[in-house]
């Protein structure tokens, strides 16, 4: 599927979301190249991660389009790997991995698939790719953090989609599996344009090429990782003040394991909220 | 991390003091408790005057003398051959115990088949609410509050009419025996179980949901993958407990003639053979301690 769709670019043009009358997005327009490695950063209740489920067809926008190589984009061709608190507990690695090309299968066979599981090689082939082969037995509520977001990477993976979206895959993660965790994403990454929300700053203009800082559902700025200033990330930060991210300088937030813990928090309950 | 996880409860329960700065906002909450509190107890009082509570009326000396008369006749029980195996085994006391946990069992089975498609119809997160609806037509989240709807009065109904009324139903269409016990005690429980299945499913984690969703997976194939897992463990042990309900309103579906253990309770009860009584009631009291002892086996095996 990736070489039918390569050279192919996501586009977001005039995109808005609102929810319950509140605007999460107001007219984001971008482009994204096929191969580009991108990361979003902004303080917490930008709409990153609503940025990232209308790309992936999860929500549709009020108004504007997102567009994949000129057609709307649709589920197949682009893939969003949700944290790894996502994953179901009391089901194998292997078993969440391969729930993530489920609507490959038939209707009856998606039915049985939780009992039998059929062909289990390209989910087994991602653990390999992540470091967890010899975890694809174990139940997901008995890996660490870490793990668990590797996990839902491969579950992402698992559908061959030229698109890779990453919601806040460092999240709840310590220092050293954060750099950790990046690598294994640039590991198992073939040419698809990869699009992430970080909290952290520093890590995203040291891995990633591209940068887009988003505050208030508004794009601030879209640079090169080399020319995003401090004073960019200053005002980035400074327009979601009200919370304890924003007011921190931009010199801490260059540091690798700055982010407070309490912002993951947050970041939940709001998802949890837009389905309440 | 389980910060996270308890955070949609948190977030629907706990209302404003879980906000971010609510110094102000603890006496106000504190005062709400106390009138809860006092509301609370006015109900309580209410509910007692029109029950009839007279706490007089147990230590009256009739009543003592009653109850201790009832004591000294049911003792010793009586514990005969005759009574407890009969004369073909199937008339005994022994084979209503055992004629009990089979109603008990096979209602519960019967119980669950009923209860996992109502339950589907009946929780909001499969038939019209969450993240499975996010881009569906309005049309569409119209006729999934319908099913719901007309779903979960179905469930209503079935669990508002007790075991014992569904029994004399039942009784009254297919005959005295057994079968109207597991019966009665399928419909029945199929209203309780599909209530809590439902809630259960509508409890789940939706983002979880989502992740399964957003592989392509058909609204069918995202409740089997990302929702059901994560209510199996919940329902197993649901459902274990409710099978320990249904013994003991098995014990008293004999009094409609519905099978089982029951049928000697109100048969001694109305001869005044208090010493059959007292050895059905150490019977009854056996099968429960049984089946107390089964199920939490159960439930370790369950993990």
């Amino acid at each position: 599927m990736a070489e039918s769709t390569a050279g192919r670019e996501l586009v977001f043009d005039g995109v808005s979301k609102r929810f319950d009358g509140e605007a999460a997005l107001s007219d984001v327009s971008m482009r994204f190249a096929p191969g580009e490695r991108v990361a979003v950063v902004g303080p917490s209740g930008a709409g990153k991660t609503t940025l990232l489920r209308l790309a992936s067809g999860a929500l549709t926008p009020d108004e504007g389009a997102i567009t994949l190589g000129g057609a709307p984009v649709s589920g197949a061709d682009v893939t969003l790997a949700y944290q790894g608190e996502t994953l179901v507990d009391r089901r194998t690695a292997l078993a969440n991995v391969l729930s993530g090309r489920v609507g490959d299968c038939s209707w009856l066979r998606g039915f049985l698939e939780p009992l039998v599981p059929r062909d289990p090689e390209p989910g087994l082939e991602l653990l390999d790719a992540v470091g967890l082969a010899g975890k694809a037995d174990a139940r997901a509520a008995t890996l660490s953090a870490g793990e668990r977001q590797r996990v839902a990477f491969a579950r992402a993976l698992v559908r061959d989609a030229p698109v890779v979206l990453a919601d806040e895959p460092t999240a709840n993660l310590d220092p050293s599996s954060r750099a950790n965790v990046v690598d294994v994403l640039d590991g198992v990454l073939d040419g698809e344009l990869l699009v992430t929300v970080l909290h952290e700053v520093g890590l995203a203009l040291e891995r990633f090429e591209r940068i887009v800082g988003l505050a208030d559902g508004r794009v601030r700025f879209d640079e090169p990782a080399a020319e995003v200033t401090d004073g960019m990330l200053d005002d980035l930060f400074a327009a979601g003040a009200s919370t304890p991210d924003g007011r921190r300088s931009a010199a801490g937030r260059r540091q690798h394991g700055a982010a407070k813990p309490t912002e993951d928090g947050e970041e939940s309950r709001t998802q949890v909220r837009w389905y309440a | 991390m389980p910060e996270e996880r308890t955070g949609s409860s948190a977030e629907a329960g706990l209302g404003p003091s879980v906000a971010g700065d609510e110094y102000e906002t603890e006496p106000l909450a504190s005062k709400r408790r106390l009138t809860t509190l006092l509301a609370g107890c006015l109900v309580l009082l209410v509910a007692a005057w029109i029950a009839e509570v007279d706490p007089m009326a147990l230590a009256s000396p009739g009543a003592r003398e009653q109850m201790l008369a009832f004591v000294a006749e049911g003792l010793p029980p009586d514990t005969s051959r005759d009574y407890l195996l009969g004369r073909t085994v199937r008339d005994g006391l022994l084979w209503a115990v055992v004629e009990t946990l089979a109603i008990s069992v096979v209602g519960t089975v019967l119980a669950v088949a009923l209860a996992v498609p109502l339950a589907v119809t009946s929780a909001a997160t499969v038939t019209h609410r969450g993240p499975l609806y996010a881009n569906a037509s309005p049309a569409r989240i119209a006729a999934g509050k319908g099913v719901y709807r007309v779903s979960r009065t179905v469930l209503s109904f079935l669990r508002s009419v007790p075991g014992i009324v569904w029994g004399f139903l039942f009784v009254t269409a297919i005959g005295l025996g057994p079968f109207a016990g597991v019966l009665a005690l399928a419909v029945h429980n199929a209203g309780v179980l599909g209530k809590l299945y439902a809630d259960f499913l509508e409890d789940t984690n939706p983002m979880t949901t989502e992740a399964v969703a957003a592989g392509g997976a058909t609204r069918l194939q995202a409740v089997c993958h990302g929702m059901v897992p994560q209510v199996t463990a919940t329902v197993a042990s649901y459902t274990l407990y409710r099978w320990e309900c249904t013994i003991r309103s098995a014990t008293i579906l004999g009094f409609v003639g519905a099978g089982g253990i029951g049928y000697y309770l109100v048969v001694t009860i109305q001869r005044l053979q208090y010493q059959k009584l007292l050895t059905a009631i150490a019977a009854v009291f056996g099968l429960v301690v049984l089946s107390d002892w089964l199920a939490s086996r159960f439930r370790t095996r369950l993990g």
